[in-house]
């Protein structure tokens, strides 16, 4: 049965080459719009290592300190004592919390994480690194620009980076000032030519000295600036490490709750730890700017610091997604119907001899989901294509987007559901025409 | 014949409505797409006034006095790479910083970018000039203080005036004299507009933090080692940057490449949509219309009219829905401030018309001509 479908289908694809041609060419440059999408989509947004608990992780990249507006209150209360009139002036501060006089953010300090942060109960882990630390480096005279991060050892347990050889650095390496470093496979091959290992060998951190290395990690496919670092070594490096009385500092919170339905309760616990703070000189009233990682992408686009954009951000990406394919399903449609309408003669034989609409419906779809697969097929060599143009162009920086694994699954998804919708709507109108209307309009 | 194909479309209204919406779509995307290419690559074919490649800048935070500067300018003169040093502020092409200042004490108000810098500077960039030259040394001791203007400068406030020798007051008290007028100094980028701009020699107060380096022709990446553990050697710490002008000018472009590249992908995007909704259309035609021309062509009409018939269908059908397009359009100028002229407006709204009509005719031809080689014995048949 679906031999003969399938011989059909060809049959008829090729009859009328100009139309195939530009079915396929409309099919495979849609399907490659919406694969390109999902490969940018599941490298920034996905659970993939080192952001496989992405759901339970929690960022404070910043933290806000507000004054209020003061008002002075003079109030005159006038007696009369013995026929002499007397004034008593009362003079008060009132603090007005509808204005805001000033405010400031920055990143948080590491004295303000370990009172404040650190005794917090509901998360599982909590890490402090920072993931900002530029390097310039000459291997072989010619310049590498790197960016570090500093990390402690939670970090490695929040973020499960795929280890090629070695491992993280420990708590004690922390706490001790080891001078070790984890580097990223791309910059070991940079900095120290391709070796077998480059466990034990050493990197030069300017005027910190040399690094031996511990560990090697797999480049990451994501923008995510908390993980997206050349190399890692201990936070105690830092220079405000065991600085004390400090609100503003240079570091990232990362907090991992036991399970996603946690999340909540370390968001309320965050306004807890606020409310413990007392009122300084300069500033009345602190929050944290806590984002999951899905709100930290979508800063780069829309919102501020204040805002959290990331379900916003994903359902304005899937109304544009849907328009990117509510546009090519309805041309095909229309494309498709004529197609059909073409074979009425055929299907008034066919239906004249007892075929069930059922199954010219199955035929029909059948036929246009082979012709999506075809263009899917094109689709994913464009998309190959062009991700490598992309890759290269550094339109996105130095991330690297993929064609793999979920991206292929995805991408079927994507071509069976393309393939289904656009092939559905004429295939059931054409079913349902009766035999008497099909075999009188077709020629013989 | 407009009018009956106007008709002949509107009977099946239902079936052109959507393409109709997608071609009014369309003009709309590519009218903003082309104003942004004309307007900014309208720029990039400008000269740009200097010299990019073989170009180093290193920018470092320290204040250095005079003698320092020097004796760091001799010693990077000393290595065969380098061909000319110039100290500066920190304001430099592709950089992004700018400096301003104007004023009208001289009776010409003048508004102008500028820069301050030493005698070299015209050399490390190879600045063509339109008349006179760079200021040198034996410039600076004078009474007035040399300066040399873009050619833009002196059309724009110095009219009717001999700009070379021109003396003003460049801020209060401080009298300049015109000495060389630049072709073109765009130091903002390959994108961006030119405007009115001046080079001045140092006064005291400013930092002379930005060292602009020409090496010779060829000279491989080891340099910015070299420079590196120069500069390591020299400020005795790490708090300098040093960047190749070549790079720094391709990240300024990609700020103008990456809204061009996404604009023009949604442009590709719908044009690849009209194309599938006008073969749908046209095949639709052709397949429910075999016996309306089978007896056109029975009644005398030759392959050729039929052909017109249907790629005039189209084009009626892409007039009327760039007429719509064009309704709206020709009222964005006069509501809100573009960034470009009129003429770059209606140039691109030249452009977005000259493609789509350009595109329907070339697509509906072949189909066009599948309909005319339909044989009248055969249409006539079916009926």
């Amino acid at each position: 049965m679906l031999k003969n479908y399938f011989k059909i289908a060809i049959k008829v694809l090729l009859r009328n080459k100009l139309y195939t041609f530009i079915s396929l060419f409309g099919i495979s440059f849609t399907l490659m719009v919406l694969m390109l999408a999902s490969a940018v989509l599941e490298s920034e947004l996905g659970a993939q290592p080192p952001l496989s608990k992405r759901a339970r992780i929690l960022f404070i990249p910043s933290f806000l300190a507000e004054q209020f507006a003061r008002e002075t209150v003079t109030k005159l209360d006038t007696t009369h004592l013995d026929g002499v009139m007397k004034i008593d002036t009362a003079v008060s501060t009132k603090i007005n919390e509808a204005e805001i006089t000033s405010t400031s953010s920055s990143s948080l300090a590491f004295s303000l994480i370990k009172r404040k942060i650190r005794p917090m109960k509901t998360p599982e882990l909590i890490s402090a690194f920072v993931d900002y630390a530029p390097l310039d480096v000459f291997p072989e005279g010619e310049k590498l620009s790197l960016n570090g991060c500093l990390a402690d050892a939670n970090y490695w347990k929040i973020f499960d980076f795929t280890f090629l050889e070695g491992g993280p650095f420990t708590d004690m390496a922390v706490e001790n000032q080891d001078k070790v470093i984890v580097i990223q496979e791309n910059t070991a091959e940079k900095y120290f030519g391709k070796q077998k290992s480059y466990l034990g060998r050493e990197l030069v951190w300017g005027m910190n000295g040399a690094f031996k290395v511990v560990g090697v990690v797999k480049e990451v496919n994501t923008t995510n600036r908390a993980v997206k670092a050349d190399f890692f070594v201990p936070v105690s490096w830092d220079q405000q490490y065991r600085s004390i009385d400090q609100q503003f500092g240079n570091c990232v919170v990362a907090l991992l709750a036991r399970d996603q339905a946690e999340v909540g309760q370390m968001e309320k616990e965050l306004r807890e730890v606020e409310a413990t703070f007392q009122p300084t000189d300069d500033f009345d009233r602190f929050r944290f700017l806590e984002k999951d990682a899905t709100d930290i992408y979508a800063w780069n686009f829309m919102g501020s610091q204040l805002s959290r954009d990331g379900q916003a951000f994903i359902t304005y990406i899937f109304v544009a997604l849907g328009l990117f394919l509510l546009i090519p399903v309805l041309n095909l449609v229309n494309l498709n119907v004529t197609r059909i309408f073409e074979r009425s003669s055929e299907i008034g034989v066919r239906k004249a001899f007892g075929a069930k609409s059922k199954d010219l419906l199955l035929q029909f779809l059948f036929e246009n989901i082979l012709l999506t697969l075809v263009g899917g097929v094109i689709g994913a060599i464009l998309t190959l294509l062009a991700l490598n143009l992309l890759n290269s162009s550094e339109v996105f920086g130095s991330v690297k987007f993929s064609f793999r694994g979920t991206v292929w699954v995805i991408s079927i998804v994507i071509t069976l559901i393309f393939g289904f919708v656009s092939g559905f709507l004429p295939a059931w109108k054409v079913s349902r025409t009766t035999v008497a209307s099909a075999l009188k309009s077709g020629k013989l | 014949m407009i009018r009956h194909y106007f008709k002949l479309l509107w009977k099946r209204k239902g079936k052109n409505a959507f393409l109709f919406a997608e071609l009014v779509l369309v003009f709309w995307v590519l009218i903003g797409a082309f104003s942004l290419a004309v307007y900014k690559f309208n720029f990039y074919s400008q000269p740009l006034g200097f010299d990019w490649k073989d170009r180093y800048r290193i920018y470092y935070s320290e204040q250095l006095d005079s003698l320092a500067l020097d004796r760091m300018k001799s010693e990077l003169l000393t290595f065969p790479e380098v061909e000319a040093v110039s100290f500066s502020v920190n304001v430099a092409p592709y950089l992004g910083n700018t400096w301003a200042n104007g004023n009208d004490i001289n009776g010409v108000n003048f508004n102008s970018y500028y820069l301050q810098a030493d005698e070299d500077y015209a050399k490390v960039w190879n600045i063509p000039f339109h008349r006179g030259h760079f200021y040198k040394k034996e410039d600076l001791g004078g009474r007035y203080i040399p300066i040399v203007v873009n050619k833009l400068f002196a059309d724009k406030y110095l009219k009717d005036k001999e700009p070379l020798g021109y003396r003003f007051q460049f801020w209060a008290g401080k009298e300049v004299e015109i000495v060389g007028v630049m072709k073109n100094f765009r130091f903002q980028g390959d994108f961006e507009e030119e405007s009115p701009m001046s080079i001045l020699p140092f006064n005291k107060r400013v930092s002379k933090d930005c060292i602009s380096i020409k090496t010779v022709a060829g000279t491989g990446p080891q340099i910015e080692k070299k420079l590196n553990d120069f500069m390591e050697s020299t400020l005795k710490s790490s708090e300098f940057g040093i960047v190749k002008v070549e790079d720094q000018r391709s990240f300024r472009n990609k700020i103008t490449y990456i809204p061009l590249g996404i604009v023009g992908s949604i442009a590709l995007f719908l044009m690849v949509n009209i194309i599938l909704g006008l073969f749908g259309i046209l095949r639709y035609n052709i397949s429910k219309r075999v016996p309306e021309i089978g007896l056109r062509k029975a009644l005398g009409a030759s392959s050729r009219d039929i052909r017109r018939q249907f790629t005039g269908e189209m084009m009626v059908l892409t007039l009327m829905a760039f007429t719509l397009s064009l309704i709206f359009a020709i009222q964005v100028p006069f509501l809100f401030v573009m960034p470009w002229s009129k003429a770059i407006y209606f140039t691109a709204i030249g452009l977005a018309a000259a493609l789509i009509f350009g595109l329907v005719y070339f697509c509906s031809l072949a189909p066009s001509h599948q309909a005319a080689g339909i044989l009248p014995a055969t249409a006539l048949h079916e009926e």
